[in-house]
C-alpha cells in the first residue's frame, strides 16, 4: 500500500474529451522511465484546452492538435506529470512520483480504481512484501501485514489449513470464511480433514495452494460497501487475488526461486522435572502419569514383567524427553515463472514444486505439492482475449490429532521419567502393543505413528478465458467464464489394535478404512460493461454494470469398513463387515445484476454508488431476490483547499454505507428423510438392519420462508499524509450490523423435533483500524520504512430470539463454547467451585473443592486488538525486514494444558512441592439445626482440612481450585512472524551478462513467540476445530507449531 | 456499422443472461427423499426405541438395580454409581427417545390411520406407549398431550403429570386396540416388524402385557385403578406375552452390534460395569447357576465389589480381578421378556386372588424362562420343593409378592435391568440393596433422572428441578 505502483493490464479509466475539430494528429508512446514498460491508461492533454485522450493497452496514443496548440501534458497516477512539446512518433518517459501516492488498488469484480476516489478502506499487499518470507501459503504470508484481518494458522503439520477473518466474526451459524476471487473468478477454499475429537486431521485450505510466486497482488476488501458487488456472497469482506502477467517488454523473463527451510517445534508443553511415574503418591508402574514420588535417581524397575524379566531404568527426570521426540523438519521448495511480450501479446508461465516433511519422525507427516500455470493474451485495436490455466497436485499426508490413539495424545501421557526415542522399536518385546507399560487407552506414540495415517491426493484445475471489446472509446464489453475443479480421495486408516495377554490393555480397536472421493465445482460467468462517459471539465465518471451467473456444486462418495481382518494391510477389501456408503451432494446457483459509477468533481470529491441484485436457489421461489445496495463519498481536501504539501502531503476523509448477505445453505427450505443412522454415546446403529432399509422423519424442520442474512456497514475514515509522504497515517472507523442471522435453532426435542431454521438475532462488530506509515530514515544507500497495523474489534450479539438464551457454537461437553445476548461471539462456560456468599471455595471432607452444580462463563475467545510491525531497512546492497504479530486478549481452550494437569506433568502441579495443603480461602459446608435437633440450613466453616498427597492427584485433575478455567489460555502473545535478511548481487556486477538479478536471503518464520504466564503449554494460535467460529474454541491435542529457518535464492535472467 | 455491431453484440450478452428462473430450481435434496413410507419409518423408530432402553438405560438400571457397579480402576459411571447425576447425563437418551422414536412412531400412528391400516397403526401405538411409559416412569412428568407438534408450532410443550400420562396410555392403547382388523385396508408388514415380525396376535399380547404392567405400577398411588384395570384384563380374557418381545437384528460388527455391546464393550472397553456385592452375593449364596453367566470371572476368579465402591484402592482390588459382564455382540434388546411377562401375571394373581389363574405357575415359569434365556436348562431344580427359589415357602401375600419381585429383579439383569430399579421403589424388594458407598444423597436411593438440560434450556414449560430422591408419583 505503502509504495507507488504500476497499473497492471487493467484500465484506470478517466474523462476525456472527445475530439470535433479539424486538427494535426499526433501519435506517440508512453513507458515507464524506470523499466520501460508500456503505461495503460495515462492520461494525455493538449496544454489549455480540453482536449485529450487515454494510452490504450500497449501504452500508445493518438491526438489531434488544433490551431496552435502544441504542448500535451501527460499525467499517470504514481507518476510525475510531463508537459512536452508534441512530435510525430514520440516517446514519453514518465518517472516515479514518490510524492504522489494516489495508488491503484484492485477492486471489486477486478476493476482497478484509483486509492484516492475510493469511499472505503482496501488494503493491499504487493507480491515483494507477499513472498519475501518465502513461505508456502499466501495466506500466512499476509499475516500482520493488514489491519483488521485476522490470519492463523492451525497447526505446525505440513499443510496445515489457515483461518481468514476480516472485520470479526458475523454470523452465527454460518460461514464467516472471506470469498476468495482469483483474477475475477471466485475459488473454492475447501479444507479437507476432520475435526472428530477421535482423530482431528487437517489436509489444508485450497487457497493455501495456490503459488505465492505467482500472485502479483493481494487485495483485501474487508467492510461491506467494499464488497457490496459481490452481494450474498460477501458478507465477510472478500479477498481478490491478482496473478502475475507477462509484460510487453519484447524480452524473455525468467525467475527461478529456491528455498530450503527447516523446522522444529515452536512451542512444546513445559513440564514437571521433580516427580515420576504414578499416581496418588505412589510408584506404580502401570500408570500413565507422573503421580508417583519425587524422582531420585536410583535404577528402578520399570514397565510390565513380561516372559519373567522386567527392564531396569534410573528413576530420573528425562527433560527434553518429548522435543527429542520430534525430528528437523524440511521444505524444499522451487519455483520457475517464465514470462515475456510483445506488441499484441504476453505470456505467463511458471511451474512450482514443494516438499515438505515435518517435524514427526518419518514422513507420515508430509505435504507435496505440484502447481503450475499458464496465461496468456492477445489483443487486436478491438478485442482482447485472455487465457489461463493452472494446475496443482497436493498430496498431503496428515498425522491425526485428538483423543484416543493420536501421537499426541499418546506422548502427553507419557511419565516423566521415560525416554520416549527408546519406545522407537514399537515391534520389541517390551514396547509392543501387549506389554507396553500401560493398560489405560494409550499405546506407544510409535506404533500410532507407524500404522495409522491419513493421506489426500487432490487435483485442483482452474482458470478462465475472457474477451474485452473495445465498443467505444468511453465504453468496454467484457465476458469472463471462469471454472474451478477439485477432486480428491482421501484415505483413512487405523490399524487394529487389539493387545492380547497378561498386560493388554483391554480396550480394543478394530481397526478401520475410510475412503473419501470429492468432486467440486464452481462455474462463473461475468459479463460487463466498464464506461467513462465525458460529462464536463470538472466532472468525470465511470462505472461498471454487468451480470454474473454462479454454480456450485459438490459431490462426494465416502465409503468405509470397521473391523479389519488382515493386520497391517489398509484396504476397503480387508474387513467382512458391511462398508458404510455416505454419498454427498450440494448444488446451488445464484444469478446477480450489479451497477456500480463513481463520479468525480475536480478530482477531489468522489461519489461511489452502487448496487447488486441476487437472485439466488437456496432461497424460496417466490423470494429469492435481494438487493445489495452502496454509496459512499471520498473528499481530498488537500487538493480542494491550498496546503503546504512539504508538510501536509494529502489528506482525504471518507465515508461509506453498504449492504451484503449471506444465503442459506441448500435444501434447508423442507424437512426431509434421512436414511436411518441411530447415534447414542459411544456408537452408532446404522440400517440396513436385517436385511431392510429404514429412512427416519428428519430431525430438523425446514423453513419455506428463509431469508438471507443481512450485513448492513457503515464506515468512517481518513488518509493523512506528512512530510512528504514520510509518515501516513490511514484510519477507519466501522460499525457492522448482521441481522436475519441463519441458524438451525435447537428446540426441545419434545417437539418431535431436534431443531428448526430460523432467520433472527443480530450480531455487531465495530472497530478501529489503524495504519501508520514511516519512513524515519531515508538516504541514497540507506532506507528504513515502518509500519504498524492496529485493529480492535469489538464484537457483541446484540439480540438472540427469545427462542435462544444461547446458541451453541461447538466446543466440549464439559466446556461449552456458546453465543448469547450481550456477550461477543464464543465465550467458554465450564464447571467452577462452589462458593459461599463471602467467595470462598467450599471443599468437601477432603478438602477437595467440590464443583458447583451450574457451570458458569468463564471468560471469551476474541482477542482484544490485534497489532502488526513491520519494519524494513536497506543498506545499498542489503535488506532486512521483519514482522512482529501482536495478539492481546481472548481466550483458547487448550487440551494439552488440560492432560498435561491431568497426567501430573504439569509444572503448576508441584505447588506446594505435593505436600499436603489447605486450599487457601476455603470453607466447609455444616449442617444448621434447629433447638429439636432438625436440619433448618447450611452454613459454612473455615475448612482445616489439608488435602492429602495422594488426593492431590484429584486436586489438579479437576483443575484445582479454578477447575475448568484452569484449561483457558490466555491467547496473548507476541511473535516474530518473520525475519528476512538479504543480499542482492550489486547490478554493476551483472551488467550485460546473462543473469539480471542474483538475490540470496536468510529467512526466518516463527522464531519468535512470547505467550503470557499461565500459558506454558501450547501456541495459542493452534486449533483443531476447523476454519469457522467454531475454531476459535481451541486445540484438541493439535500437533505443535513450527519455527521455520532457511535460505532463499532467487535468480532471475 | 462496425459500431453497429458493437453494441448489438452487447445487448446480446444482457439478455442471454437475463431469464433464470428454470436455472435456480436446483433446490432438491437429492441426498435425503422429501418423503418415506411409513413402514420404512417404523423399524428405525423400533430400533430408537431399542437404542436408548437396551443402552444407555441398561446401564442406568444396572448399576440403580445393583447388578453392577462401577469399577474402581475406571471412571465412567462414577456419577450414576455415586447418585450424583447432572441434568445433562441422560439428556441425549431423552432426546433420541422423542425426536428418534416417539416423533417416527406419531408420523406412523397419523399416517396409518389415515390409510386405516389399523394393524400397522396398533404396532406404532404399542411402541409408542411402551416407551413413553419408560420416560414417565424415569421422570415422573413428561411432555405428552402436546408434545411432538413441532410441524404445527408447538416448539415449548407443557409437561403432563405421570398420571395423566398413565390414563392417556390407557386411552391410547385401548383406542388402537379398538380398530377393525379384518377391514380389507389392514396390511401386513411382515419382517418390516423387527419385534414379531407382523405377527398381529403378539402385539394384541403384548398391549395386554403393558397395560397390566401399567395397572401393577400403579398399586400404590391408585389402588383402585390398579385393581379394576387389571380386573378388566381378566374379565376380558386378556393373552399376555408368551415369549419375549425383543429386537435382535444385530450383526458382530460396529453400527449393527447390540448397542449397549457397542458402547460399553466395543467402546469403552468393558472396563466400568463390574458384579455388584447386591446382586453377586444373593446369586453366590444360593448357589445361582445364573452368575456364571451374567459375570464373567476376573483374573483371580469371581470378585465383587461393594455398590458404588468405586473409590477403593487399587491395591485392595487391582486392576482385572473384579468380575465384569458377560455382554454379547448380538444379544437381543428386551421390551418386554418371558419371564417379566409371567412375574407380572404372578404378581396381578397373588394381589387379586379373586383372579382365575395359579400364582405359583406363573412365577415358576419366570423363574425357568430367566433361566432359559440365559442358555441354562437347571432352573427347574430352584424352583423345586425345597429349592433356593422354591415359590412354596413364600407363606404370606406380602412374602409371595417379595418372591416374586425378588426374582423378577434377577431375570432383569443382562435385560431389562431398569424394571429392577422401578420395582424397587415401587415394592420395596428385593430387601438386601445397599446404598451406594459414595452417595451424594445421603442414606437414600435415587428415585428418578434429573429433567434433561436442553429441555431445560430449550423447553420453558419444563418444571423446576427436582432432586433424584425424590419419589415419583407411584413410588411406595
Amino acid at each position: 500500500m505503502r509504495k507507488l505502483t504500476f497499473l497492471l493490464t487493467c484500465l484506470f479509466l478517466v474523462g476525456v474529451g472527445l475530439v470535433h475539430a479539424q486538427s494535426r494528429s499526433v501519435s506517440g508512446k508512453v513507458v515507464s522511465a524506470d523499466d520501460g514498460q508500456p503505461i495503460i491508461g495515462a492520461t494525455i492533454m493538449v496544454k489549455g484546452t480540453t482536449n485529450g485522450t487515454i494510452t490504450n493497452t500497449d501504452g500508445v496514443f493518438k491526438i489531434s492538435l488544433q490551431g496552435n496548440a502544441k504542448n500535451l501534458i501527460v499525467s499517470y497516477v504514481g507518476m510525475k506529470t510531463v508537459e512536452l512539446e508534441a512530435t510525430s512518433n514520440m516517446t514519453v518517459k514518465l518517472q516515479l512520483d514518490e510524492l504522489m501516492i494516489d495508488e491503484v488498488v484492485v477492486t471489486a469484480i477486478g476493476v482497478s480504481r484509483s486509492q484516492k476516489g475510493l469511499s472505503y478502506s482496501v488494503a493491499q499487499v504487493k507480491s515483494e512484501d507477499l513472498i519475501r518470507g518465502g513461505d508456502r501459503s499466501a495466506l500466512n504470508s499476509l499475516q500482520g501485514k493488514i489491519a483488521g484481518v485476522s490470519i492463523s494458522s492451525s497447526s505446525g503439520a505440513p499443510g496445515a489449513s489457515s483461518r481468514v477473518v476480516l472485520r470479526g466474526y458475523s454470523s452465527i451459524g454460518g460461514s464467516n470464511e472471506p470469498l476468495f476471487v482469483v483474477d475475477g473468478v471466485p475459488i473454492n477454499n475447501g479444507a479437507p480433514g476432520s475435526t472428530s475429537l477421535k482423530g482431528s486431521y487437517d489436509f489444508g485450505n485450497r487457497i493455501n495452494d495456490i503459488n505465492p510466486n505467482d500472485i502479483a497482488s493481494v487485495s483485501v476488501l474487508k467492510g461491506a460497501s467494499a464488497s457490496a458487488l459481490y452481494g450474498s456472497r460477501a458478507a465477510n469482506g472478500v479477498i481478490l487475488i491478482t496473478t502475475k502477467s507477462g509484460s510487453q517488454t519484447d524480452k524473455l523473463k525468467v525467475e527461478i526461486v529456491s528455498n530450503t527451510s527447516f523446522s522444529s517445534p515452536l512451542k512444546i508443553y513445559d513440564t514437571q522435572d521433580v516427580f515420576g511415574q504414578g499416581w496418588s503418591s505412589n510408584h506404580e508402574l502401570i500408570e500413565n502419569g507422573s503421580w508417583g514420588p519425587k524422582m531420585d535417581g536410583t535404577q528402578r524397575l520399570w514397565g510390565n514383567v513380561v516372559d519373567n524379566q522386567q527392564q531396569f531404568k534410573p528413576f530420573a527426570a528425562q527433560k527434553s524427553n518429548v522435543l527429542d521426540f520430534y525430528d528437523l523438519g524440511q521444505t524444499y521448495n522451487n519455483s520457475i515463472a517464465i514470462s515475456g511480450g510483445k506488441d499484441k501479446a504476453t505470456f505467463y508461465t511458471s511451474y512450482s514444486n514443494i516438499y515438505d516433511d515435518g517435524i514427526l519422525p518419518t514422513n507420515a507427516d508430509h505435504y507435496k505439492r505440484n502447481a503450475f500455470t499458464m496465461k496468456g493474451s492477445v489483443k487486436s485495436d478491438f478485442i482482447t482475449t485472455s487465457a489461463q490455466f493452472n494446475y496443482i497436485n497436493k498430496k498431503v499426508s496428515a498425522s491425526q490429532g485428538g483423543q484416543g490413539y493420536s501421537v499426541y495424545n499418546n506422548l502427553l501421557q507419557i511419565p516423566r521419567d521415560f525416554s520416549i526415542v527408546d519406545l522407537k522399536d514399537y515391534k520389541s518385546t517390551f514396547n509392543n502393543l501387549d506389554n507396553y507399560y500401560t493398560p489405560y487407552s494409550v499405546v506407544n506414540p510409535y506404533y500410532t505413528l507407524a500404522e495409522d495415517g491419513n493421506t489426500i491426493n487432490e487435483d485442483k484445475v482452474f482458470g478462465n478465458v475472457s474477451i474485452e471489446a473495445n465498443l467505444l472509446k468511453w465504453l468496454k464489453a467484457t465476458v469472463k467464464v471462469g471454472e474451478d475443479f477439485s477432486n480428491y480421495q482421501s484415505l483413512t486408516w487405523r490399524a487394529i489394535t487389539k493387545p492380547q495377554g497378561f498386560n493388554a490393555s483391554s480396550t480394543q480397536e478394530p481397526g478401520s478404512v475410510d475412503r473419501v472421493t470429492s468432486y467440486t465445482n464452481e462455474f462463473n460467468v461475468d459479463a460487463f460493461l466498464t464506461f467513462s462517459p465525458t460529462i464536463s471539465e470538472s466532472i468525470t465518471m465511470n462505472g461498471i454494470a454487468g451480470f454474473n451467473v454462479n454454480s456450485r456444486e459438490s459431490k462426494t462418495l465416502a465409503v468405509g469398513v470397521i473391523g479389519l481382518d488382515l493386520p497391517f494391510f489398509y484396504e476397503l477389501t480387508n474387513s467382512s463387515s458391511t462398508p458404510t456408503v455416505t454419498p454427498g451432494y450440494s448444488q446451488r446457483r445464484l444469478v446477480g445484476a450489479y451497477f456500480q459509477t463513481d463520479v468525480a468533481y475536480k478530482n477531489y470529491l468522489f461519489l461511489n454508488a452502487g448496487f447488486r441484485n441476487d437472485w439466488s436457489s437456496t432461497l424460496p421461489k417466490d423470494a429469492n431476490s435481494f438487493m445489495y445496495p452502496t454509496i459512499g463519498l471520498s473528499f481530498v481536501f488537500t487538493d480542494a483547499f491550498p496546503v503546504t504539501k512539504d508538510i501536509f502531503s494529502f489528506g482525504k476523509l471518507r465515508a461509506s454505507y453498504g449492504m451484503t448477505g449471506n444465503d442459506p445453505d441448500p435444501y434447508s427450505l423442507l424437512s426431509v428423510y434421512p436414511k436411518s443412522l441411530i447415534t447414542y454415546p459411544f456408537g452408532e446403529l446404522s440400517f440396513p438392519l436385517n436385511g431392510m432399509n429404514a429412512y427416519e422423519v428428519g430431525n430438523t424442520i425446514g423453513n419455506p420462508t428463509l431469508k438471507p442474512e443481512l450485513t448492513r456497514e457503515f464506515e468512517i475514515g481518513g488518509d493523512l499524509r506528512f512530510f512528504n509522504n514520510r509518515l501516513g497515517v490511514d484510519v477507519t472507523y466501522y460499525k457492522r450490523n448482521t441481522t436475519n442471522q441463519i441458524l438451525l435453532v435447537p428446540i426441545a426435542h419434545s417437539s418431535g423435533y431436534s431443531s428448526q431454521w430460523m432467520n433472527l438475532g443480530n450480531v455487531e462488530n465495530k472497530g478501529l483500524e489503524l495504519l501508520v506509515n514511516v519512513t524515519p530514515v531515508k538516504t541514497k544507500s540507506f532506507e528504513w520504512n515502518a509500519s504498524i497495523t492496529f485493529s480492535n474489534n469489538k464484537n457483541k450479539v446484540v439480540e438472540l430470539s427469545p427462542l435462544l438464551e444461547k446458541v451453541s457454537l461447538g466446543g466440549l461437553t464439559t466446556m461449552g463454547f456458546f453465543a448469547s445476548v450481550g456477550k461477543p461471539l464464543g465465550y467458554y462456560e465450564g464447571t467452577v467451585a462452589e462458593k459461599d456468599s463471602k467467595g470462598n471455595i467450599v471443599v468437601d471432607a477432603s478438602g477437595l473443592p467440590v464443583a458447583s452444580a451450574t457451570k458458569e462463563v468463564l471468560g471469551y475467545a476474541q482477542a482484544d486488538f490485534m497489532m502488526g510491525l513491520s519494519n524494513s531497512l536497506t543498506y545499498k546492497d542489503f535488506s532486512m525486514s521483519f514482522v512482529f504479530d501482536i495478539r492481546k486478549g481472548g481466550l483458547i481452550y487448550s487440551r494439552t494444558a488440560d492432560v498435561n494437569y491431568f497426567v501430573g506433568n504439569a509444572p503448576q502441579t508441584l505447588y506446594n512441592d505435593r505436600n499436603p495443603f489447605i486450599v487457601p480461602n476455603s470453607v466447609q459446608k455444616v449442617p444448621v439445626y434447629n433447638a429439636t435437633g432438625l436440619v433448618v440450613g447450611t452454613d459454612y466453616i473455615e475448612n482445616r482440612t489439608p488435602i492429602a498427597a495422594e488426593k492431590i492427584c484429584d486436586y489438579w485433575n479437576n483443575g484445582g481450585s479454578d477447575m475448568d478455567r484452569t484449561w483457558l489460555l490466555d491467547k496473548s502473545n507476541i511473535r516474530l512472524r518473520e525475519l528476512v535478511i538479504g543480499y542482492s548481487l550489486p547490478k554493476k556486477i551483472l551488467a550485460g551478462k546473462f543473469i539480471s538479478g542474483v538475490n540470496l536471503s536468510l529467512i526466518g518464520r516463527n522464531l519468535l513467540l512470547f505467550t503470557t504466564k499461565d500459558n506454558r503449554f501450547v501456541d495459542p494460535e493452534s486449533s483443531t476445530f476447523g476454519n469457522n467460529i467454531a475454531g476459535e474454541f481451541g486445540e484438541f491435542s493439535s500437533s505443535p507449531s513450527v519455527r521455520n529457518i532457511g535460505f532463499s535464492l532467487k535468480v532471475t535472467l | 456499422m462496425k459500431r453497429n455491431f458493437r453494441f448489438i453484440l452487447a445487448t446480446l450478452l444482457v439478455v442471454h443472461f437475463t431469464s433464470c428462473d428454470s436455472f435456480l430450481d436446483v433446490n432438491i435434496d437429492k441426498i435425503n427423499p422429501s418423503h418415506a413410507p411409513y413402514e420404512m419409518v417404523l423399524a428405525p423408530a423400533v430400533a430408537s426405541s431399542a437404542t436408548v432402553i437396551g443402552g444407555q438405560y441398561v446401564v442406568l438400571g444396572s448399576l440403580w438395580a445393583q447388578h453392577f457397579t462401577q469399577n474402581n480402576t475406571a471412571n465412567q459411571y462414577k456419577t450414576i454409581d455415586g447418585y450424583r447425576l447432572t441434568s445433562s447425563d441422560f439428556n441425549s437418551s431423552f432426546n433420541e427417545l422423542y425426536s428418534g422414536a416417539l416423533n417416527d412412531y406419531q408420523i406412523v400412528i397419523n399416517e396409518t390411520k389415515a390409510a386405516e391400516d389399523w394393524n400397522t397403526h396398533l404396532i406404532a401405538v404399542a411402541m409408542q406407549c411402551y416407551t413413553y411409559q419408560v420416560l414417565v416412569d424415569l421422570y415422573d412428568k413428561i411432555p405428552f398431550t402436546e408434545a411432538l407438534n413441532g410441524t404445527n408450532g408447538n416448539i415449548s410443550p407443557k409437561y403432563d403429570d405421570g398420571s395423566v400420562v398413565y390414563d392417556g396410555l390407557i386411552t391410547r392403547l385401548n383406542d388402537a386396540l379398538s380398530k377393525n382388523f379384518t377391514a380389507a385396508s389392514n396390511t401386513n408388514i411382515g419382517t418390516k416388524d423387527l419385534v414379531f415380525g407382523g405377527d398381529m396376535a403378539k402385539w394384541i399380547q403384548f398391549v395386554n402385557t403393558l397395560k397390566l404392567k401399567i395397572y401393577l405400577r400403579q398399586i400404590n398411588a391408585r389402588p383402585a385403578i390398579a385393581q379394576s384395570g387389571i380386573g378388566q384384563l381378566y374379565t376380558d380374557g386378556a393373552d399376555f406375552l408368551t415369549e419375549n418381545a425383543q429386537i435382535n437384528p444385530f450383526l458382530p460388527e460396529v453400527k449393527k452390534q447390540n448397542p449397549f455391546y457397542g458402547s460399553e464393550v466395543e467402546y469403552l472397553g468393558n472396563n466400568n460395569l463390574r458384579a455388584s456385592k447386591t446382586l453377586f452375593n444373593y446369586l453366590n449364596t444360593n448357589s445361582d447357576t445364573r452368575l456364571d453367566k451374567i459375570y464373567a470371572p476376573g483374573s483371580g476368579g469371581h470378585k465383587a465389589l461393594a455398590q458404588g465402591d468405586y473409590l477403593a484402592l487399587s491395591s485392595a482390588y487391582p486392576n482385572g480381578i473384579l468380575s465384569e459382564g458377560r455382554f454379547g455382540e448380538t444379544d437381543p434388546v428386551y421390551f418386554i421378556s418371558l419371564a417379566e411377562s409371567n412375574f407380572l401375571q404372578a404378581e396381578a394373581l397373588v394381589r387379586y386372588p379373586a383372579l382365575t389363574g395359579n400364582a405359583k405357575a406363573k412365577y415358576d415359569a419366570g423363574v425357568i424362562a430367566s433361566f432359559t434365556r440365559l442358555g441354562l436348562t437347571d432352573g427347574l431344580s430352584f424352583i423345586a420343593n425345597l429349592g433356593s427359589y422354591d415359590f412354596g415357602a413364600a407363606n404370606t401375600t406380602e412374602k409371595k409378592i417379595e418372591a416374586i419381585i425378588t426374582q423378577k429383579w434377577i431375570a432383569s439383569a443382562k435385560a431389562q435391568p431398569i424394571e429392577g430399579f422401578f420395582d424397587f421403589n415401587r415394592t420395596g424388594y428385593p430387601t438386601f440393596f445397599t446404598v451406594s458407598a459414595n452417595s451424594a444423597i445421603g442414606a437414600k436411593f435415587p428415585q428418578r433422572l434429573l429433567f434433561a438440560s436442553d429441555e431445560r434450556s430449550r423447553n420453558p414449560n419444563t418444571p423446576e428441578q427436582v432432586s433424584i430422591d425424590a419419589k415419583v408419583w407411584w413410588a411406595k
